[in-house]
């Protein structure tokens, strides 16, 4: 990896690396991670009077001053007075955009000649998931410098916590297509009153009661899920007579009751009112366009003012992969409860929604799509799918279904011998590399009989 | 099927075969398939004299100047290197017959060859193992028997300089279930798991049993032995140990293990992990430890540490949430001094197979080399095969040469250096 010496060092004697020590104050990057953080930063040079960035506008860059100086201005709405401030050689700046998506909150300028390094999104992420206690720290870091600021920003309030800013951690790691399973390192030690609120309201609900070990009957969820989950979720208060979607709106969020009553009217192309139902504290809604992509098959209205918990396509493609079990238990649960709500309304038709899509397989076919969607994985069929499958299907088709497992993608056999030299090689071959790198593998050449693993 | 690169002067050849076995070629001349696989009933009308198609899918070994197709249910496969054609059927000069396991091990001092052969169908009763060695030449200098209490799939094993460690996990053999229907292989967790250590030219006298609770092992990384007169001395093995396995039959998971409560639903349960057992030879103590609780499999090493003290360990870590079975989506570095793992990420939708350390001069240090491994881009589509620098496997890769066509995902790798057939 090219990575100048010049970066390296800059890097290494910044202060955000200084931080970046275990409790006994060892390092907490090895010499390779700093280098693999090095190569992601962008080497910037910048003459005096530049503008940095400018307070209002959308950033999604913090960087690292290695030498020069910057100041910053902070002006306030509606006065005309303003706060200033200098940074040095070493010190980070412009690391709460990055974090929050929020713009700028100060203008940066360069008042002598100035060379920095710029930690983008990408860049972050990889310095999140270089070392297990990164997300802590620099939490903690980060959280205090927003701290010592926040008397002099106009929204104090916004001002991050130390669990704020982990949750911004675990978006950013998302966003970037890390899994949830890479980041167990993100540990809510307390959580804020709006996380608690969230976290009862999902043990309350019909989705936790649920989701059990079919074993054991234990929670699926544990409470580090719950917390994580929380994070990543949002709290909404709906007032009275709010309507949170229409019939035939598109829609990528689903819904949990925590308090209040929802109402849902089902109406035919034609406007005429076929159906209603009530859901009750604890109710998922909402999800089936989450998962299919279809529109909105019903209109969902507060009669009471309610609290929602709402999930992002995200937020459900995280919890489908925190545990083996969850995309069938899911499915069953959603399946059972969407049969029941359509049997009610078959005989005043049943509204656009085709029955197929409450069959539990079609079910896990959507959650295999959406965490395709979401983490862009290489569909394949589940453990749990295959469990179910084996508890319904006959030898035959469960034969077959598994054969299919083994036999598709990049499982699937090639059918030609070929001899292909000189080859595109992105890199260098190393000269004393000689000889023959050879892998056995099975590739049957005609459809398998039987069983096939 | 093989597929190879053949690496000189800086160039790269591609070439894939399919392993000739007598199997492959009477279905090539009918058009379809004859045999079902192995979890299936076998054909007892011996079509061509048929009972079990050898697939000889599994592994390569390159031992006395040879190639060798493996797979442990029948014997190996002689193919032409570095042509990759297949010559036939290959017995060692008549000098074993039945199954050969894939996984040989190759003494990087003496070159002496050790394996392992068992018999599928026979093991409807008692497992009958044999242990067996070949000088460097080929000879075949020891041939022994082990006895078992059970029939069990064996797929590994390990050796010291001086010890040989046979594997005995409850993932029994049970033929007769195929008769009714079902699979034929099955992790029983009544039985332990137990480990055979004998004198490399023992026999089934001088074998000591160590016992531990139920828990599968399918791949070891290495074995050395400790000397200490105080303690006594022990052998180190390194492995990938899970606590329970349902790696050939995803289908058959959960059901009756479960219902009888014997077995813990977790996540935990299926990680395979690499761990160390220390086997103390004086007090006949055994100290289990988990080395990282990495999902990992197909741990590889410097072969010329093979039955040595050994530093470094690279695996493949199981991408879990993609259960039932296993691809890698990176390459884990394990250094076993400073208890640290470096993983070369592969980023986005792409997986990789089994990772071979290849040194970079015959007296380079442990680490000093690169790390084979193919590559598949599941978005793009397209295979190969990865090189990585191993000592820095954060780094960018040393090069990556693309390949003219898919490679499929498969089981073992080796590499056979030029000199060595030159």
């Amino acid at each position: 990896m090219d990575v100048s010496p010049v970066v390296l060092a800059a890097l290494e004697s910044s202060d955000l690396c200084r931080r970046l020590v275990d409790e006994s104050g060892q390092p907490l990057l090895t010499s390779a991670a700093l280098v693999r953080l090095a190569s992601n930063l962008q080497w910037l040079e910048r003459s005096g009077g530049e503008v940095l960035f400018r307070q209002g506008e959308n950033g999604q860059s913090a960087y690292i001053l290695v030498q020069g100086e910057v100041e910053g201005t902070i002006a306030y709405a509606g006065t005309s007075s303003s706060k200033v401030f200098r940074l040095g050689a070493g010190e980070l700046v412009g690391e709460m955009s990055l974090l929050t998506g929020l713009p700028r909150t100060a203008t940066v300028t360069i008042t002598t000649a100035t060379k920095l390094l710029e930690i983008s999104t990408p860049a972050f992420a990889c310095l999140l998931a270089l070392h297990p206690q990164i997300p802590e720290v620099l939490a903690t870091f980060v959280s205090e410098r927003e701290a010592a600021n926040a008397a002099d920003l106009e929204n104090a309030a916004e001002a991050c916590g130390r669990n704020t800013v982990l949750t911004k951690f675990l978006n950013l790691l998302l966003s970037q297509n890390y899994m949830p399973k890479s980041f167990p390192q993100i540990v809510f030690k307390s959580s804020t009153s709006t996380q608690q609120r969230i976290v009862a309201g999902l043990q309350a609900s019909e989705l936790y009661k649920q989701l059990r070990s079919c074993a054991t009957g234990h929670p699926l969820l544990k409470n580090a899920d719950l917390l994580n989950l929380a994070a990543q979720a949002r709290l909404r208060q709906v007032r009275r007579g709010e309507i949170f979607f229409r019939q035939g709106e598109p829609g990528t969020s689903a819904y949990i009751l925590i308090s209040g009553e929802v109402e849902g009217q089902i109406k035919k192309a034609d406007s005429r009112h076929i159906g209603e139902f009530q859901l009750q504290a604890g109710a998922l809604f909402g999800e089936m366009s989450l998962l299919t992509g279809q529109s909105r098959v019903a209109t969902l209205r507060a009669v009471q003012s309610s609290e929602v918990i709402e999930l992002s396509e995200l937020t459900f493609a995280h919890l489908l992969a925190i545990h083996p079990d969850i995309p069938l238990r899911l499915a069953e649960f959603i399946a059972q409860r969407q049969r029941s709500e359509i049997l009610s309304l078959e005989d005043r038709s049943a509204g656009d929604r085709s029955v197929q899509d409450l069959n539990p397989e079609r079910l896990l076919q959507h959650f295999q799509n959406l965490s395709q969607r979401v983490f862009g994985l290489y569909a394949r069929v589940p453990h749990s799918v295959l469990t179910y499958l084996s508890s319904i299907k006959s030898e035959k088709s469960l034969s077959s279904t598994v054969a299919n497992l083994y036999l598709t993608n990049n499982f699937a056999p090639v059918r030609h011998e070929i001899d292909r030299d000189n080859l595109v090689v992105i890199g260098r071959l190393p000269p004393e590399l000689t000889g023959m790198f050879l892998r056995n593998g099975p590739n049957p050449q005609f459809p398998p009989l039987g069983r096939y693993h | 099927m093989v597929h190879g690169v053949l690496i000189e002067d800086g160039k790269a050849l591609y070439r894939n075969r399919y392993v000739r076995t007598a199997g492959f070629l009477a279905e090539q001349q009918v058009g379809k398939a004859i045999w079902p696989g192995i979890l299936n009933l076998p054909r007892f009308d011996y079509p061509h004299g048929i009972l079990i198609k050898n697939v000889a899918n599994t592994s390569l070994v390159w031992h006395n100047r040879k190639l060798l197709a493996l797979w442990e249910v029948g014997g190996p496969y002689l193919m032409d290197f570095p042509s990759l054609n297949t010559i036939g059927s290959y017995s060692f000069d008549q000098q074993v017959s039945g199954g050969f396991t894939a996984h040989p091990k190759i003494d990087p001092d003496t070159g002496e060859m050790l394996f392992l052969s068992y018999s599928v169908m026979d093991a409807v009763g008692n497992g009958d193992l044999q242990y067996g060695i070949f000088s460097s030449e080929g000879k075949l200098i020891h041939l022994t028997s082990i006895e078992l209490p059970r029939a069990v799939m064996m797929h590994d094993f390990a050796i010291t300089k001086n010890y040989t460690i046979i594997l005995d996990m409850p993932l029994l053999l049970r033929p007769a279930k195929v008769m009714r229907g079902e699979a034929p292989l099955e992790f029983d967790p009544q039985y332990p798991s137990r480990f055979g250590i004998l004198p490399r030219y023992g026999d089934n006298r001088s074998i000591r049993w160590f016992e531990v609770p139920p828990s599968m092992i399918f791949h070891t990384a290495n074995a050395y032995e400790v000397c200490s007169a105080t303690a006594g001395d022990e052998i180190v093995l390194l492995g990938c140990r899970s606590p329970y396995t349902n790696v050939l039959q995803p289908h058959c998971d959960s059901g009756e293990l479960f219902d009888r409560g014997e077995l813990y639903d977790s996540d935990e349960f299926r990680a395979t992990s690499l761990c160390r057992w220390r086997f103390n030879l004086a007090s006949g103590r055994i100290r289990v430890d988990p080395v990282d609780d990495l999902p990992v499999e197909f741990p590889r090493i410097d072969e010329r540490r093979l039955g040595r003290y050994n530093r470094y360990v690279d695996a493949g870590r199981l991408v879990n949430y993609m259960l039932p079975h296993g691809t890698f989506d990176g390459v884990v570095k394990y250094d076993l001094e400073q208890g640290t793992r470096q993983v070369h990420e592969l980023g986005r939708a792409r997986f990789c197979g089994e990772a071979v350390f290849v040194p970079r001069s015959d007296s380079s240090n442990e680490d000093q080399g690169w790390l084979l491994t193919y590559v598949h881009d599941a978005v793009l589509r397209r295979s190969e095969l990865l090189i990585l620098d191993a000592e820095d496997l954060m780094a960018d890769p040393v090069a990556r040469i693309l390949l003219p066509q898919r490679v499929p995902y498969g089981f073992h790798s080796t590499w056979v250096s030029r000199p060595r057939h030159c």
